[in-house]
């Protein structure tokens, strides 16, 4: 590669030539050194380390006495001297610092593209900085070029005048590539970063409520001219009800929008052709497209332009323009990278709508829960209250700011109850806490500045997909005026029963005493009267055990004494006590016994109540000259059990489901004369079940029925 | 006539059901005292007697506050005292569990028992 010779300086030109076995071997040591060159400069991330390297070691190979890296500027074609290596450590200028192509020793160089070689700068024309003349011997200038785009010049200069050796130069191409390579690359990777940072900046703002939807839209529109090297972006959005654009935010605060025309549509402006073709449109040469009108043009100075869509999911929402690449034209990177900054707007957009819906949804069920009348409380997986509404706040007095974020326990401790109240409710509640199924307590509390109330809590729980609690859920419903109603009602049936009960015992009494000849012998006619009224009176004291009865059962007042007892004595007891009444119908009793001793664990009164029920129903709905078997045993679970089996009436498939309801009564042509309210069952039924049995029906319409119940053995272990 | 010489106290408000059992108990040989009063009852408790049937729902001094005096008084806690009510059952509810605790020797629903039931229950206690 031959310089050529131009009066005063000599350009390098692109001409092989043969080299030499010196210059081979040269070769061979440079390319070393420049493969360590290439291999460190490529390390740095940072631009300025980078060129004070790229320096450092070109005036280190060149043995140079300054060396400086001027750079080129596309945007107004200059040449900018970015870094000086000299040896007096004057870090100013070699040259004015921003030069043009053409001027000067590099910007020829610049111009030429070419390597340009100044022997003795003061005798050449080529100098610029008269000043400096004394300080400089000879120049070399090399442009730095990769891919054929003008990345800057890098310039060497010594303190005496000195001839550039050919291969000189060509070691200086190969270095200026190089670092060319080098800039370029760290250019590159400079500019993905900023725009991976200004990506991930948009990206990373999440969860905006609707509120914040339009700033947000805002800073990214705003952010979008830096990330493009843009001047500007505006951002369009469709309007559904008047199918116009209307601006909706711009990076530019100057860009008036009101003054726009209506953008209806219908018309060929670039904003419409790209929301109808949902396609983006990319025009470098605004002259050669008649897309962007004069009048905007003039109003915001266009004269490069991306437009992309915003697409939606299902549709297109609005237009992104992106106004003037700064020093250069747009590419199709650039509108890629728009389409991104796009679809991200039109998810926050949609997400906006979304969450818009999900408050008002939210809005809704907080009313609900607000104004619901009954108290709603909710404990969080962390036992952390969360939910108290306005019914509570009202019936404690408790305002829910006072108790938010507060445990069950603590939130008992703020009520304004009484102490013990405290503590009875917490022991009553703390138990459902772990428990999966719903459970519903009765609580009376008295309330420090009122009087006794009476609440119904329920609890239920959220569960989770691996059904552990999630949240729990407290109903709370102030039942102390249903409690005051069912109460009187409760005191009045208790109340007339037991008046009842008063007169009754008189003439049940004096009947008993007559009949038993107590006043003199009687006639049969007069002891078959007396019989009749006689009966009749028991029936009316049943029915009055009855009413008790289901009170306590109601009432859960019930209680029960269980010990062990003997249990086939206590059915030949209840067999001995209704022996009249079978024979009276000539029905015959047959206890049959599978166990000799039978024990059970249960109450014995109740226990004796439960099978003198069943007999008497098996009695009362057996025909004359019916059979009664009773027997008892272990059933597979070693349960004590009993059966009662008759061949009367029989009960139909469709009734037997209801026998043990409140107030049934099956109509058949015996029930009549039977009498009896309908409890007997139900009470049989609770009886059995308080003590931890069940009980059975098994019945045929016409063949007859068998009642049977079990009891435990032994005393549970509970 | 061993039996003649039991006495046995009815206290009792009801007039019918006061004279019902005076008669059926007197008919079988006891001697009958009655009272109708919770406060004449406690004196006349004073000047003994072999059994006492005690109503509950009483003017002045209720049948369970009778019971706590009587068995609370040393000269008097001995004698053997059936609750004869109208409140209450007989199988285990807060009324008997209550008499019964105070020291009752039974606890009769008169409407659920004849006059001989109630002799019967007597004649087992003395």
């Amino acid at each position: 590669m031959p310089f050529i010779n131009h009066k005063n300086y000599f350009v390098l030109e692109n001409k092989t030539r043969p080299l030499s076995k010196m210059e081979h071997f040269d070769l061979a040591k440079q390319s070393n050194l420049l493969y360590r060159v290439s291999n460190s400069l490529l390390r740095i991330d940072d631009p300025e380390k980078l060129l004070q390297k790229a320096v450092d070691e070109t005036k280190n190979v060149m043995d140079a006495f300054t060396v400086s890296i001027a750079l080129y500027n596309q945007a107004n074609h200059m040449l900018r001297v970015e870094l000086i290596n000299r040896d007096d450590g004057e870090d100013k200028p070699l040259y004015t610092k921003e030069f043009a192509i053409g001027e000067g020793v590099a910007g020829l160089a610049a111009k030429l593209r070419k390597i340009v070689a100044v022997p003795d700068i003061r005798e050449s024309s080529l100098f610029i900085n008269k000043n400096r003349k004394n300080n400089f011997g000879g120049i070399i200038s090399v442009p730095m070029i990769i891919a054929g785009e003008l990345i800057g010049v890098l310039n060497i200069s010594s303190k005496e005048p000195r001839i550039f050796t050919e291969s000189e130069a060509e070691f200086l191409t190969v270095l200026s590539t190089i670092i060319a390579a080098a800039i370029k690359n760290n250019h590159l990777y400079r500019k993905l970063d900023n725009q991976v940072k200004g990506l991930s900046r948009l990206f990373g703002v999440t969860s905006v409520t609707s509120q914040q939807t339009k700033n947000t839209i805002s800073s990214i529109v705003n952010s979008l001219p830096a990330l493009l090297e843009s001047e500007k972006a505006h951002l369009l959005l469709l309007n559904n009800e008047t199918q116009t654009l209307e601006f909706y935010a711009s990076s530019a605060s100057s860009d008036k929008f009101e003054k726009l025309p209506d953008m209806k549509l219908k018309n060929k402006s670039v904003s419409c052709t790209v929301l109808k073709t949902e396609k983006p449109i990319l025009i470098n040469n605004i002259d050669k497209s008649d897309l962007i009108n004069k009048k905007f043009r003039k109003l915001f100075a266009i004269k490069k332009q991306i437009s992309v869509p915003v697409m939606g999911k299902n549709d297109c929402l609005g237009v992104i323009h992106i106004i003037n690449k700064i020093s250069a034209d747009f590419t199709t990177e650039d509108l890629k990278l728009a389409s991104i900054v796009a679809t991200r707007i039109a998810a926050k957009i949609e997400n906006a709508e979304l969450i818009d819906k999900l408050d008002e949804k939210n809005r809704l069920l907080d009313k609900i829960v607000s104004h619901a009348s009954d108290g709603i409380i909710v404990f969080d997986q962390d036992g952390k209250l969360i939910v108290y509404n306005k019914y509570l706040e009202n019936l404690f007095k408790l305002k829910a700011g006072k108790v938010l974020g507060l445990s069950f326990a603590k939130l008992i401790g703020m009520l304004d109850i009484e102490e013990k109240d405290k503590i009875q409710l917490i022991e009553t509640i703390k138990p459902l806490l772990a428990q999966k199924d719903t459970n519903v307590r009765d609580i009376h509390i008295k309330k420090n500045d009122e009087g006794v109330s009476w609440l119904r809590v329920s609890c239920s729980h959220i569960l989770d997909e691996d059904g552990n609690i999630e949240k729990t859920i407290f109903l709370v419903q102030d039942i102390s005026a249903d409690k005051e109603l069912l109460q009187a009602k409760n005191d009045f049936i208790s109340t007339s029963t037991h008046e009842l009960r008063t007169p009754i015992t008189t003439i049940k009494g004096y009947l008993s005493m007559m009949r038993n000849g107590d006043v003199g012998e009687l006639s049969s006619r007069q002891l078959d009267y007396l019989n009749k009224a006689y009966s009749a009176t028991e029936r009316l004291v049943n029915l009055a055990e009855d009413f008790l009865s289901i009170l306590k059962i109601g009432d859960n007042r019930i209680e029960f004494q269980p010990k062990s007892f003997e249990l086939n004595e206590l059915v030949r007891e209840a067999i001995g006590s209704l022996k009249m009444k079978a024979q009276s119908k000539k029905i015959l009793m047959k206890f049959n016994p599978q166990i000799d001793y039978l024990y059970c664990y249960a109450d014995r009164e109740k226990t004796s109540k439960i099978i003198e029920n069943l007999l008497d129903n098996a009695i009362k709905y057996s025909n004359e000259n019916g059979r009664i078997y009773i027997s008892s045993g272990k059933d597979l679970h070693q349960n004590t059990r009993i059966d009662i089996r008759d061949n009367g009436v029989g009960i139909s498939q469709k009734n037997q489901r209801q026998v043990f309801d409140k107030f049934t009564r099956i109509n058949n042509p015996l029930s009549i004369k039977a009498g009896g309210t309908g409890l007997g069952l139900f009470i049989v039924k609770n009886l059995v079940e308080r003590q931890g049995g069940h009980i059975f029906l098994k019945s045929r319409l016409g063949i007859g029925s068998t009642f049977s119940f079990t009891l435990p053995t032994t005393k549970r272990k509970d | 006539m061993d039996l003649a010489k039991k006495s046995v106290l009815i206290i009792e408000d009801d007039q019918m059901i006061l004279e019902m059992y005076k008669d059926k108990l007197k008919s079988v040989g006891f001697r009958v005292f009655t009272v109708s009063d919770g406060k004449k009852a406690i004196q006349r408790i004073a000047q003994g007697t072999d059994l006492i049937l005690l109503d509950i729902l009483m003017p002045n001094l209720n049948g369970f506050e009778i019971l706590k005096k009587i068995k609370s008084n040393p000269k008097t806690k001995k004698i053997p005292v059936i609750v004869l009510t109208n409140i209450g059952s007989e199988s285990a509810d807060n009324d008997k569990s209550l008499a019964m605790s105070l020291g009752a020797s039974d606890y009769m629903v008169k409407a659920l028992n004849t006059p001989d039931d109630v002799v019967n229950r007597i004649n087992q206690i003395i």
